[in-house]
Parts: structure tokens; sequence; C-alpha cells
């Protein structure tokens, strides 16, 4: 492999820091890390904050403007072609899935980027948080493939 | 696509980790630099018991697991893709999330 290949590897996967930067940036200004606010914006029958709902919809603005100017007449700038998910069926374990993070969201506040987000800010709350979402995961993955 | 997904390849042993782990370091980085330069702590709050706090985790990751997303996945990368299953799946989630702090909180 040539130096440039190497450097251009090297690039292609540190690279994603910088999305990944913007990501945390975002969920900190936007308020996302704050359990509280994810409560309010889930009470919805009782004094109910609905800015959060600004945060998702500038969110999916953006992306779908990217994706719209982008798709359809390039490749990726460090990828050969877009990974995109290809399954349509509306199935049981989306639902059941779904309906399961939600209860888990609501529980505690925190989705899995916040929790990612949060974990150098609160380690002692969050470290642990972590580790119990990625066993949830693995059990999750385990009695996917079964259903 | 979203934050549940790149953790699960993080913990499949067929996926590549690298990518992975260092969008996940951005993302833990990021909000460090926030409070920098606000010169405000961001308050990351435990709104729950510690038992209760510990089940949602595991909720957490068992549904995005089972369900194929999170917030970011089929909230934003999803529903900007005009993906029904993500539509599905945020009008569920956000169901189950109101209907769970209606009972409990």
């Amino acid at each position: 492999m040539s130096g440039f290949n190497v450097m251009s590897s090297f690039f292609r996967t540190t690279v994603v820091l910088i999305p990944g930067f913007l990501f945390g940036l975002g969920l900190a200004i936007s308020g996302m890390l704050n359990p509280n606010k994810i409560i309010g914006f889930l009470s919805v029958f009782d004094s109910w904050d609905p800015s959060l709902a600004l945060v998702m919809t500038g969110g999916v603005l953006v992306n779908y403007v990217g994706l719209r100017l982008y798709k359809n007449r390039h490749q990726p700038l460090i990828e050969k072609k877009f990974h995109l998910p290809t399954r349509k069926k509306i199935d049981k374990p989306l639902i059941l899935g779904s309906a399961i993070f939600g209860v888990g969201w609501a529980l505690s506040g925190f989705c899995p980027g916040p929790v990612v987000a949060s974990i150098f800010i609160n380690f002692s709350l969050m470290a642990p948080f972590f580790c119990i979402l990625i066993v949830g995961l693995l059990v999750g993955s385990r009695l996917k493939e079964k259903m | 696509m979203g934050v549940s997904g790149i953790l699960a390849g993080l913990v499949d042993r067929h996926k590549l980790k690298l990518w992975r782990l260092l969008f996940l370091l951005g993302t833990a980085t990021g909000p460090i630099l926030v409070m920098f330069l606000s010169k405000k702590n961001i308050e990351v709050t435990q709104v729950a018991s510690l038992t209760t706090m510990m089940l949602s985790a595991f909720l957490i990751g068992l549904g995005t697991a089972i369900g194929s997303g999170c917030t970011s996945g089929h909230g934003i990368c999803g529903l900007a893709r005009l993906s029904v299953r993500s539509l599905i799946a945020v009008i569920t989630f956000l169901f189950t999330a109101v209907a769970t702090v209606y009972f409990f909180k």
C-alpha cells in the first residue's frame, strides 16, 4: 500500500470524528442531555413543553435537504456507495422493539445519543447506564434473530 | 444509521469497530466543548431511582435492538429518508413514552 493510500484510509476513518463531534454539540446545545426537558416534552397531558419537537424537526429538515442535494448525483465523499437500510416491511419486531424503547426512554429521559454524549459529564451515573444499555442491545439482537 | 445502530455494530464481531468508536468519541466530547465555551455546567441529572435508571438502560438497549433504531436512527435519519418503517417506529415509541410518563411520573 502506498503512502497516499495509508493516509487516505487513515483520513477516511478519522474524519467521522467531525460528524460525531457536531452531533454531540447539537445534543448539548438543544437541551437533549437534560432528562427533565425530555420528560417535559413527553408530559403531553401535564404542563407540556413542546420545544424539543423543534430539535427533531430541525434535524429531519437538514438531513432531508442534505440527502436530497447529494444522494442522487454523487457517490459519498469517503465511501464507494451509500449504505442505506433496505427493509420495507412493517413487522412485529419493529413495533414491539420501538414500544419497549419508548418505555425505557421515558423512565430515565435518556435515549442512546444523549447517553453517549453525557458519559464524560456524569461518568458515575452514565458509565453503568451505558454498560447496561449494551447488555440490552446484545440480548435484543439475540431475541430478534429468533423472531 | 443512528446511535443505537452504531453501538450495536460495536458489539457485533462481524462489523468494523474503529469508525464507530471515533464517531462515539466525537459525540461524547462535543458537549465538553459546549460547557467550556459557555462556561456553564450541563446538568446530567438522575430523574428516577437507581433501579429504575438501570431498568431504563436495559429496555433502551433491548428495544432499539429489536426495533432496529432509536430517536436518531428512526427519528432523524429514517424520517428524513421518508421511510414508512421509521415513521411507524417513531409513532410507536412516542406513544409508549408519553403513556409511560402519564402513568408513572
